[in-house]
Parts: structure tokens; C-alpha cells; sequence
């Protein structure tokens, strides 16, 4: 719940946020300075107002992840899927694939990719999308491998329905938590390496994101001068966010997980008996007794 | 015998990856659109030596020859060790410049990150055996809320706090410029002392996946019935707990600590970059400054192959610790 | 039956499980009670659902979340006299599961440990009952002999195993300790029917020459009466019938539901023509029948007798018994 109010307070801020800022190029005092009433978040080394930069920036990284997210979780479904669909010499050559994908360094391969193609935040996402699908692949292969074996499936697959059919009607529905947990975890994976990618120098820096505050916060000696709220303020951010994120995700894993919440109705029924299940796991015995009568009612 | 088939299907899927990443490497400048190779070219012509523009023509496929020549020449060398050329380093070949960057890495990640996993696999035993006890309430949330910092600011959050506020540890580099390297008491101190701090940011970061994954793992193998008959056989609760629960949930975590792994490294570049740790991301860091391409990309097979290399040795691991793996049927 | 007389190794008495669920608990086993002999074999049968795995877990203590116990007394008889399971310490518990009542849980793949030998689950159970170290190997090689594996299958890993011999090593390891109670719950489900037959005569064969009782828990109804002396029927968490199975092969079952399940399942010897299913469908236990759970779907139920609205007694003869309202009616 935490997790979608916040998520839902940064889509807000970052539709309207930059129209409530002023431009967060603009030289508008001086450089270095720490926060005051006209700039709540101080100055930059540039002297362009830190708060302003943080608001905009919102807008360029959450356009960007949620993006990335959807592209990567799409592909990584896409190829999951067919693997687990595809017999098994398709299999193999998807698996093999994927596992490449993932064994090859990530961020390595993208800062290299970003360097050697025009900069842009544009760059950035293209980068992100290519390097980042393999491990939705992986999992979604796993899961789908898991439905395609079930015996409704199987029986599907055996009455003639053709692989897309199997694919949309049976099998897809059966992953859609898991998707939305991806999807979820996708955004935070794009945003936490698109503000690396441009913290080290591979993106357009003349564009006001997450990552070239960062960077730009590094490139004027933020540390050296002690200008704490150059770089304080938007890492806050882009952790607030990832947590509303991760808190959203735990809420999904609940509802794709009904055991989760078995477990916890079954603590806390016996934490109200004053009981508990012991190191050894033996069975709690809570005699009849103890409850009132509208429990005990039922035959 | 199980063991060596194992092991040799292993490799050969490292081989397949290292070639792929070869590959890429490879036609990565020769597939920019616009020809911004021409372009990037020519910015460098009259400032550097003539060897140093014709290691960069070749690096961009500028060179006359036909592609798949080309292809072939670039295996040869980078088989032989020969990435070419630094630009920025000139002449000092690439591979030369990437040693012993390669070697802090090593250091100061494959210390972060055994370090880490031992540690947030432990917690996440505790943590799923006590389930909703305190340390299952309270150190999954905090931990990721920590996990959701990117590495690198909470590194330079840390470096900012500790070493240029309280000057509690040293803020730049691998050791102190006095210092000789030699096997010395003094000189491992203060390689550890400057370790100590980009190792720590990044243990705190990567802490809570390890945690997450071993409890819910764990949590998992709990609800098997081998646990089940462990505790009817009357073994006492810290043997189900880690002869036969811990024991088997490490399993898959230790496959995806190889996965992990590559992942882990990229956020700790960054961590280099932060604290001007001479490892391969402040390399890279330099490599991009400088336009460095050749360095670059050699940087990327150099990370790509140790990651490899790390890979086989969790497989190696692996065979330790999962008998299917060392005896088929 | 020679087992009348002497104390039952085992006594259940009025035993209540219930699941925790969103809408507060559910009842699974509804005052269940249950004797078992020395060197018996009794079969435990009814529909999925009926309670027959919870009634096995429960009574060894061994049930996980979200069951719980609610009453009722699992009376042991060993060296220290009779105890009650369920009001034993911790420390008492873990003592004597095991080396006095031991399970053989459903799937024997799930119920080993993949990354431990044979031998070491097995030597794992003897050092937690104290057994001296000298006798470790000697009593590995003697299971392996007494459930028909060879030898050095205690040197294997559990995934090296087909599931016939893994669900051997499973009852090796339960017998290990030479408990006077074996509870088997569906040992055979994995398997196919010619290794099923041999594991249930191996149990039989070494129920009788090391006299511990046996409770098999199956689905395969016929089975059960081939290598059983006594069968319990359970029907919506409660207990419907306990009857030998003489009689029950002599057609004299009492409860309507056992012998409509005798009529599922067609005979060992023949005769398939009259295969009939019971009507209906099972109980729900969220809103169970009032009366009789199973007059819903029975024949005979009639409201003069009280099926409808009064919850049939247990009608004991002898150690057999009913819960029947019609049983002692003509048809």
C-alpha cells in the first residue's frame, strides 16, 4: 500500500513537478551554495539550483525505466516462453542464449555499447533494453517449463490447440503475477543502471537526469568542497523510489503467494491463544476450550 | 569420470560465451550508424602518433582489408593477448594497462563479494528459520532499503561521511603513494585499510539479495517433507536447520551467485570509479574520458573473461556441494 | 483376532485437528479414535480429504501450518508404560518418535535428502537415539538386508536410486530403530503396481517378524484388504466404520459408505461388472452436513432415524465398531 501511494506520488511529480521549478540549467546563484529559502537544496557547482535539477530529473528517469521495464520484461517473456514452448532443440538454442546474455557483464557491456553510439537518454534505454532481458528470460522460462507441465496444459496440448493458443490461453494467465513482480523489478534495475551509465560519463550530459546530476555533482568536486546536496538529494530520490517500488513487489508476491498469507493468519491466530510452534515444528495443540463459543459452533 | 563431463560441458558453454562477447566486440564499431567511427577518427588525427591512429583504425574497421579478414585478425590477436595499442596510454599496449587494474578488482570485489554472500546467506537462514521473528521482520526491509541506493551513491555517501568528514579512512587509491608494493605487514595494511570502505559499501548494498534469496529458498525447503522426517527422526533443530534445510537451499543460490555475479561487478565499477580505486572501472572511467576505445573494449573482454573464470569456479563449488552434479545415475 | 485382549501399542482417543484458515479454523479430524496392535496391520481408507494423512501427521506431531490440535489423547505404550504424544516435553517427543512410532511419508524422493548417503540418514537417526557408534555400520548393513537391497546401496545418493529401491531405503530408515509403530502414509503413490504390490508384502512380512503394527494409508482400496487384518473407513474427518477385513470380504460391511466404496473399486478376483461410484460428491468441510456427513449422497438415509440432524454414534462390538444410525436395521 506504502509502496503504490509513493510510486503514484513520483508519476504525479514527475508530470507536473517540472512545471512548478524553474529551468534547472539556469545560472541562478552561486555556486556551491548550501541550502537556503530561495534554493531549498542549494546550488550546484554551476550555480543552477539543485532542487530544480532533482524535479526534472524525475521526469527523464521514470519516463526511461518504466520503458526499459516494459521492453525488457516483454522480451524476456517472449523468449522465456518460446524456449519453454518450443520443443526441445528450440529450447536448447534459446537457453543457450539466454545464458550467454547472462553471463556476459551487464553494466561492462553497456558502458561500452553507450560509448560507442550518439549520446542521448535515448542510447541509454536502446543499451538497457539489449543487455538487460536474459534474467526475466530466465525465470519466465522456468515458470512457463512449469505451467507447459501441468496436466491442463498438457491436456490442452493433446486436444489439438495450436502452441499460440496454448500460449495465450493457458499459459499466460498463469504467469501474470510474475510478470507484474518483473515488470516491477525491471524499473528498478533500468533506473539504478541508466544513473550509472551517466554518472560515468557515457550519456548525453547536457540533458537533466538522475544520473547527470550525479554526474555533474562528481565532475564539480561535491566530496572535496563538502557540497553534500548536490548528490544527496537525488540519490535519496531514486532509493525512495526503488524502495516504493520493492514495497509494491512485496505486495504483488502476496497475492501471487496465498501461502505467504496462510502463514501469517496461522501466526497470528496463535499468538492470540498464547501459543506458538516450537523450535522442534511439532504441531501447536490449542484445546477447544480456550476459544469462545461462536468458534466453536461449527460441527 | 561424471566429474569431468560436467566440467567439460561447462567450458564449452564458457567458450560459447566468450566468443559471443568476442564477437560483439568486434563488430561494435563497425555497425555504428553514420559512420561516427569516421568521425571520432578524425577528431584524433595530427594529435596523436601515426602507430596510435593505425591501432585505432584498426579497433574501428577502418582498415582495407574485407571483413571477415578482419575478423579473423582480430581473433588471432585477442587469442594471443593482444588487445593493441592504449590510446591514452601510448604506447603502453592495452592489455599491459588492464593487468593490473584487473588484479584490484579481483581484489577488492572478490573480497566485497564472498564476503557478502557468506554473510547475508547466513542471516538469511536465521531469518527463514525464525520466520516473522525479529530478524525476519525487521532486517529484510532495511536491507532493502539499503539495496535500493545505487552502489555508487551510497558510496559516495560513505566516502563523503567516513573518510572526508571523520577522516577515518583513506579517501583515494589502492595504497598509500609512499608505499612500495611488497610483501610487507605494513603495505598489506594499507591495502586493506583502502579496500576497506568501497568494500563495505558494496557488501551493505549487495547484502539484502543474498539475505532474500537464501530465506525464501530456504523458506521453500522447509516446507519439504525431508524436513518433515529429519525432525520426526529426532535430530535436534540445528541439525534440520543446516545438515538438512541450509544444506540444500545454498544449492540454487549458489547458482545464481555465478549469475549474480556479473551484476554485482558492474555496480562495483562504479564503487571504483567513487573512490579513485585503480581497478578496471576507474580504467574505464578514464578510457571514456580520454576516448579511449581500444582500451575500452579491451576492459569489457578483460571483466567478461574473469567473470567467466569466476563462473567456473562456482561450478567447481558446485560439484562440492551438490552430488548430482558429481554422479549421475 | 488374538489381539483383543493385550493393551493396543497405540491409542487414539477423540483426536481434533483443525486448519487455520482465513475464516477461522476448519475441522479436519472430528474426535477420532483409534487402536492399534502389536504386529496389526490396519488400513486407513476414505476419499482425499477425508482426513486420513492429517489423523497420520497429527498423531506423530509432524503436522506443519496451518494445522493444529485441538484435543484428544495419542496414548504410546512403551518401556515407560503409557504416555500421551501430546502432552509429552519437547525433549520426551524427540526421544521417542522414532525409536518407539516412525513414519514412511508419502513421496520417497521428497522425503530424503539429496545431497547426504543412504548410510548417513540413516546413521543420522541412530546417533540421535544414542545408539553407540560400533553399532552404526552393522545395523546400515542389516536394513539394507531386511527391506532386499543390496549392501551398497547405503553408499548411494538418493537421485542414484529407481523409486521402488528409494521407498526401500524409506522404510529402512523408519525401521531403523525397531519402532512398535510404523504409520505409512500412501507409500505407494510414486509407483507402479508391481513395485507397490512388493513394498506393501515387504512391510507385511516385516510387521510380522519384527511385530511392530502398521497403519497403511492408501487410495487402492483392494490393496488394502489383500495385506490388512483390520481397515478403518473415515468420512469427513470422522471415523465411519472399523471393521476386519473377513468381514468385509464377506460382504458384511455396516456402513453404507463402506460398502459403496467396496462397489468403486472393482475385486481382485474378477468380476468388474458391477463397478458402481458413490453418488455425489465429497464433503466440504467448510460447510459440512448437518447429522450424518455422508447422508447427502447415502441410500439408506432416512429422517425418522435421525440422519439428517443427529450426528450418529460410535457403536463399538468387540474392538469393531460403526457410526451409523441405520446400521443395525434391516435393509
Amino acid at each position: 500500500m506504502v509502496g503504490a501511494w509513493l510510486f503514484g506520488a513520483f508519476v504525479l511529480l514527475a508530470i507536473f513537478g517540472p512545471l512548478f521549478v524553474g529551468d534547472p540549467l539556469a545560472y541562478v546563484g552561486a555556486p556551491h551554495g548550501s541550502p537556503s529559502a530561495a534554493h531549498w537544496f542549494g546550488t550546484t557547482g554551476q550555480g543552477q539550483d539543485v532542487l530544480a535539477q532533482v524535479v526534472v530529473g524525475t521526469r527523464v528517469s521514470l519516463l526511461l525505466g518504466v520503458l526499459v521495464g516494459v521492453v525488457v520484461v516483454s522480451v524476456g517473456a517472449l523468449v522465456g516462453v518460446s524456449a519453454a514452448l518450443a520443443g526441445p532443440r528450440g529450447d536448447r538454442a534459446l537457453n543457450l542464449l539466454i545464458n550467454v546474455f547472462l553471463v556476459i557483464p551487464g553494466l561492462p557491456l553497456a558502458i561500452v555499447l553507450a560509448a560507442f553510439l550518439p549520446k542521448s537518454p535515448w542510447t541509454i534505454a536502446a543499451v538497457l533494453m539489449f543487455t538487460g532481458w536474459a534474467w526475466n528470460a530466465r525465470v519466465l522460462r522456468a515458470q512457463a517449463m512449469a505451467i507447459r507441465d501441468r496436466d491442463f496444459v498438457a491436456a490442452a496440448i493433446c486436444a489439438g490447440e495450436s502452441r499460440l493458443g496454448v500460449l495465450w490461453r493457458e499459459v499466460l494467465p498463469q504467469l501474470r503475477a510474475l510478470l507484474m513482480a518483473q515488470f516491477i523489478g525491471a524499473i528498478i534495475f533500468a533506473i539504478g543502471a541508466q544513473v550509472g551509465l551517466e554518472y560515468i560519463g557515457v550519456g548525453d550530459i547536457s540533458v537533466t537526469t538522475w544520473g547527470t546530476n550525479l554526474y555533474w555533482a562528481a565532475n564539480d568536486s561535491a566530496l572535496l568542497t563538502g557540497s553534500w546536496w548536490t548528490f544527496v538529494p537525488t540519490g535519496v530520490m531514486i532509493a525512495l523510489l526503488s524502495f516504493a517500488l520493492v514495497m509494491l513487489n512485496f505486495g504483488v508476491d502476496e497475492l501471487a503467494n496465498p501461502r505467504l498469507t496462510t502463514g501469517r493468519i496461522f501466526d497470528a491466530w496463535l499468538r492470540t491463544r498464547n501459543a506458538s510452534v516450537g523450535p522442534d515444528a511439532a504441531t501447536p495443540i490449542v484445546p477447544l476450550v480456550q476459544d469462545g463459543p461462536q468458534e466453536d459452533a461449527r460441527p | 569420470m561424471s566429474v569431468l563431463r560436467f566440467l567439460a560441458s561447462r567450458l564449452g558453454f564458457y567458450a560459447i560465451a566468450a566468443f559471443v562477447a568476442l564477437t560483439i566486440n568486434f563488430f561494435l564499431p563497425r555497425l555504428l550508424p553514420g559512420d561516427p567511427a569516421t568521425a571520432i577518427f578524425g577528431r584524433f588525427q595530427g594529435k596523436l602518433q601515426p602507430e596510435a591512429l593505425e591501432a585505432l583504425k584498426e579497433a574501428f574497421g577502418l582498415a582495407d582489408a574485407p571483413l571477415f579478414e578482419q575478423y579473423f585478425t582480430y581473433l588471432g590477436h585477442v587469442l594471443t593477448g593482444d588487445f593493441g595499442p592504449s590510446v591514452s596510454h601510448f604506447p603502453e599496449p592495452v592489455s599491459a594497462v588492464i593487468g593490473q587494474g584487473l588484479l584490484w578488482t579481483v581484489l577488492l570485489v572478490g573480497l566485497a563479494v564472498v564476503i557478502s554472500f557468506i554473510i547475508g546467506t547466513a542471516l538469511g537462514v536465521f531469518a527463514a528459520w525464525r520466520r516473522g521473528g525479529r530478524l525476519d521482520r525487521w532486517l529484510p526491509p532495511i536491507l532493502a532499503l539499503v539495496g535500493a541506493f545505487p552502489y555508487f551513491w551510497l558510496a559516495m555517501l560513505m566516502l563523503y561521511i567516513f573518510g572526508f568528514e571523520l577522516g577515518w579512512f583513506p579517501v583515494r587509491h589502492a595504497h598509500s603513494d609512499h608505499l612500495e608494493p611488497a610483501w610487507t605487514l605494513t603495505f598489506i595494511g594499507d591495502v586493506l585499510a583502502h579496500a576497506a570502505l568501497p568494500a563495505l559499501s558494496v557488501i551493505i548494498v549487495s547484502l539484502g539479495g543474498w539475505l532474500l534469496s537464501m530465506r525464501n529458498s530456504m523458506i521453500a525447503v522447509l516446507g519439504d517433507e525431508s524436513i518433515a522426517l529429519a525432525r520426526m527422526k529426532g535430530l535436534s533443530p540445528r541439525k534440520v536447520m543446516w545438515r538438512y534445510a541450509a544444506r540444500n537451499a545454498i544449492i540454487p543460490n549458489v547458482t545464481s551467485f555465478g549469475m549474480a555475479l556479473g551484476f554485482v561487478l558492474g555496480g562495483s565499477l562504479l564503487t571504483e570509479v567513487v573512490f579513485g580505486y585503480p581497478g578496471t572501472g576507474y580504467l574505464m572511467l578514464e578510457a571514456i574520458q580520454s576516448q579511449d576505445y581500444p582500451l575500452m573494449q579491451g576492459l569489457f573482454l578483460a571483466i567478461t573473461l574473469a567473470v567467466l573464470a569466476a563462473n567456473f569456479l562456482v561450478d567447481i563449488a558446485l560439484i562440492f556441494i551438490d552430488p548430482r552434479t558429481r554422479i549421475r545415475r | 483376532m488374538s489381539t483383543k485382549t493385550r493393551t493396543p501399542v497405540m491409542a487414539i482417543r477423540n483426536l481434533v485437528v483443525d486448519y487455520v484458515t482465513q475464516e477461522g479454523p476448519l475441522r479436519v479430524v472430528d474426535g477420532v479414535s483409534l487402536d492399534v496392535h502389536a504386529g496389526e496391520l490396519l488400513g486407513l481408507a476414505g476419499e482425499s480429504g477425508s482426513g486420513k494423512s492429517t489423523l497420520a501427521l497429527a498423531a506423530m506431531r509432524a503436522l506443519g501450518a496451518p494445522g493444529v490440535i485441538r484435543g484428544g489423547e495419542v496414548l504410546l505404550s512403551g518401556d515407560n508404560g503409557v504416555e500421551d504424544l501430546l502432552r509429552m516435553s519437547p525433549a520426551r517427543l524427540q526421544e521417542v518418535r522414532w525409536s518407539d512410532v516412525a513414519m514412511v511419508v508419502q513421496s520417497a524422493m521428497g522425503a530424503l535428502n539429496p545431497v547426504l548417503k543412504v548410510r548417513d540418514q540413516i546413521i543420522d537417526a541412530l546417533v540421535a537415539h544414542g545408539v553407540p557408534k560400533a553399532r552404526h555400520a552393522p545395523r546400515v548393513a542389516e536394513l539394507m538386508q531386511s527391506v532386499s537391497l543390496p549392501p551398497e546401496t547405503a553408499d548411494a545418493y538418493p537421485h542414484q536410486l529407481s523409486g521402488g529401491m528409494r521407498q526401500r531405503v524409506v522404510i529402512a530408515m523408519a525401521i531403523a530403530l525397531r519402532p512398535r509403530l510404523l504409520w505409512m502414509d500412501e507409500p505407494t503413490t510414486a509407483l507402479d503396481v508391481i513395485v507397490e504390490r512388493e513394498i506393501l508384502e515387504l512391510v507385511a512380512e516385516l510387521s510380522r517378524k519384527e511385530g511392530f503394527g502398521v497403519v497403511l494409508i492408501t487410495h487402492d482400496l483392494p490393496r488394502m484388504l489383500e495385506v490388512c487384518d483390520t481397515v478403518a473407513i473415515m468420512y469427513g474427518g470422522r471415523l465411519a466404520e472399523l471393521a476386519t477385513v473377513d468381514v468385509i470380504h464377506r460382504g458384511g460391511a455396516r456402513h453404507p459408505y463402506t460398502s459403496g466404496l467396496m462397489a468403486a473399486f472393482p475385486s481382485l478376483h474378477g468380476d468388474e461388472s458391477a463397478l458402481q461410484a458413490i453418488p455425489g460428491d465429497a464433503v466440504s468441510l467448510r460447510q459440512p452436513p448437518t447429522g450424518c456427513r455422508f447422508h447427502p449422497r447415502c441410500a439408506r438415509a432416512q429422517a425418522s432415524s435421525g440422519c439428517m440432524d443427529r450426528t450418529p454414534p460410535w457403536r463399538q462390538t468387540n474392538r469393531l465398531g460403526v457410526a451409523c444410525h441405520r446400521a443395525d436395521e434391516p435393509e
